[in-house]
């Protein structure tokens, strides 16, 4: 099972260390690269694309993680809070859209024609800004802090806020963490929503330039 | 007696609705200022683009916008049913997705349950981790490797052929199609998919096989028994889940893996909807074969969820 797992990405190492002269030809089970050679390293650092495709992928990853976290414990922090009137509303407000969504085309639209976000970075990271699975991941977990910190929070005055960030964000650290993994992930590799609403190619992110040099014509 | 004590409760006055509202806001004032953006998001991306379905039945046009567009009903839905692609798209979408339920949902379980019979934990720690590293990888990447590998030249062919194939370009295959999408779905999503099980067979309360010891059953038993009856809600719940996506099958992968030579198996209900909607831009056509998708799909959770509560005691709602 490891074995199976593990060869493809061992046979890609292998095959980029390759002399591109023994890969167009009949490739056998590679176990060692053929030919020694940094050529195909040489060739990737001189494309101008993969840089601006590095800047844009970072800066959606960091800007857009940080919003999703944000939003997302405002979210799952209103859930969580007592005597907070609209509470139920917006917990079948959300819950309801993991279900039913407009679909792509309408999102695109109101993307790209109404906001006018179109060609534009935060057509990539506003749209996913929270996801809802992750909002109850994180609801759970608020919930199992005890509220007697809150209270006594409350006693030594403290508002909503204070108590989301100093007391109830600090104890969640593990979650919030894996919140950071689980978007910043889905952000590293997203590439469809770059790939309909982005025209200018300075703005593509890494994984769509790769595409190109994959998928569209083999480098 | 009965009369006093009417008269004093009549004597409390019920305050008005717009002032408890206003009590309401001041007490939690900073729960209403985090609950703006929240909400904005939610109205504005996921339920605006719900009111925006409305575009399944009318012409849209740029200029007139969404309100003004004319009316033009079912018009859409008639053409994609009568469409000569309907009948295609609509087979290779459920013949993927069933085989993908098939073969790629109880891959994760029959892999927990494997895993779970291993003695040494630090192996049992290498192969979870190892195994879900490909889940993390871009999927750009996988297709990279996937086109490759199957390719005329390709290392994947060249097994194949070894064990007695044919060697033929399997990417641009169209009977292949089906068969290397479901496979690099497992390929890909099992170790990430086992975790979720894993958690639940952590779950089942050890005296149980304890106590099916002493009465002598042996592993295989104790798989029937006692295993499968204990992670039976959460299969359940996941199962239900699949099949409210059963149309849904997902764009990205085929869209990367396909080709109009492999349209005949690979074009799904999602697939067609990108083509036409965002390639061509008709936009109401394709908002509306969209709308059939995620309507069919509601209507499976629902019957799935119903025949579920009927027959065992877990339901997702």
């Amino acid at each position: 099972m490891i074995l199976i797992t593990l060869y493809p990405f061992y046979y890609v190492i292998t095959s980029s260390l390759s002399d591109s002269s023994y890969l167009i030809g009949d490739k056998g089970l590679m176990l060692w690269p053929k030919g020694f050679s940094l050529e195909a390293y040489k060739a990737v650092m001189r494309n101008p694309n993969i840089l601006t495709g590095y800047r844009t992928t970072l800066f959606v990853v960091i800007v857009g993680t940080t919003i999703n976290i944000i939003m997302t414990s405002l979210g799952a922090f209103l859930l969580t809070r007592e005597g907070f009137a609209i509470k139920n509303v917006m917990a079948y407000m959300m819950i309801f859209t993991m279900y039913f969504s407009g679909g792509m085309i309408p999102t695109y639209i109101i993307v790209s024609k109404v906001l006018h976000l179109d060609n534009s970075l935060w057509a990539l990271i506003l749209p996913g800004a929270i996801s809802t699975y992750n909002l109850l991941i994180m609801r759970t977990n608020f919930k199992n802090i005890p509220r007697s910190l809150e209270e006594s929070a409350k006693i030594d005055g403290a508002n909503d806020f204070i108590i989301l960030f100093r007391v109830v964000l600090p104890l969640s650290l593990p979650i919030v963490a894996v919140m950071i993994l689980f978007y910043g992930v889905s952000h590293w590799n997203s590439w469809f929503s770059a790939m309909i609403y982005i025209r200018d190619r300075s703005l593509y992110p890494l994984q769509l330039i790769l595409r190109e040099i994959l998928l569209l014509n083999s480098v | 007696m009965v009369q006093k004590l009417q008269i004093n409760t009549v004597a409390i006055r019920k305050k008005s609705l717009w002032i408890r509202v206003y009590e309401e806001i001041c007490r939690n004032r900073y729960l209403y200022i985090m609950a703006i953006p929240v909400i904005t998001y939610y109205l504005l991306f996921c339920y605006l683009p719900m009111f925006g379905i409305v575009i399944a039945f009318k012409q849209y046009d740029i200029a007139k916008g969404i309100f003004e567009s004319e009316w033009v009903g079912f018009k859409y839905f008639i053409e994609f049913f009568n469409g000569l692609y309907f009948g295609r798209i609509l087979f290779n979408t459920l013949a993927i997705s069933i085989c993908d339920l098939l073969f790629g949902f109880p891959a994760p379980i029959i892999f927990a349950l494997l895993l779970n019979e291993l003695r040494n934990q630090k192996f049992k720690k290498v192969v979870q981790t190892v195994t879900y590293l490909p889940h993390f990888i871009s999927i750009i990447v996988i297709c990279g490797m996937i086109v490759d590998f199957f390719s005329t030249n390709g290392i994947v062919t060249k097994i194949i052929v070894a064990l007695g194939g044919e060697k033929i370009n399997y990417i641009g295959s169209a009977e292949h199609f089906r068969a290397i999408y479901v496979g690099t779905n497992i390929w890909q999503g099992v170790g990430w998919a086992s975790i979720i099980y894993l958690a639940a067979l952590a779950n089942v309360d050890q005296e149980l096989y304890e106590a099916s010891t002493i009465d002598g059953a042996g592993r295989l038993k104790q798989l029937i028994y006692i295993t499968m009856p204990g992670i039976a809600p959460t299969v359940i719940i996941m199962l239900i889940l699949r099949i409210g996506q059963l149309l849904s099958v997902g764009y990205e992968k085929i869209i990367l893996l396909y080709s109009p030579a492999t349209y005949k198996t690979a074009d799904v209900i999602s697939s067609y909807v990108y083509r036409m909607g965002i390639g061509n831009a008709r936009y109401g056509y394709s908002a509306a074969v969209g709308l059939f998708q995620s309507i069919i799909n509601l209507i499976l959770l629902f019957m799935a969820n119903q025949l579920s509560k009927r027959y065992s005691d877990t339901a997702l709602f």
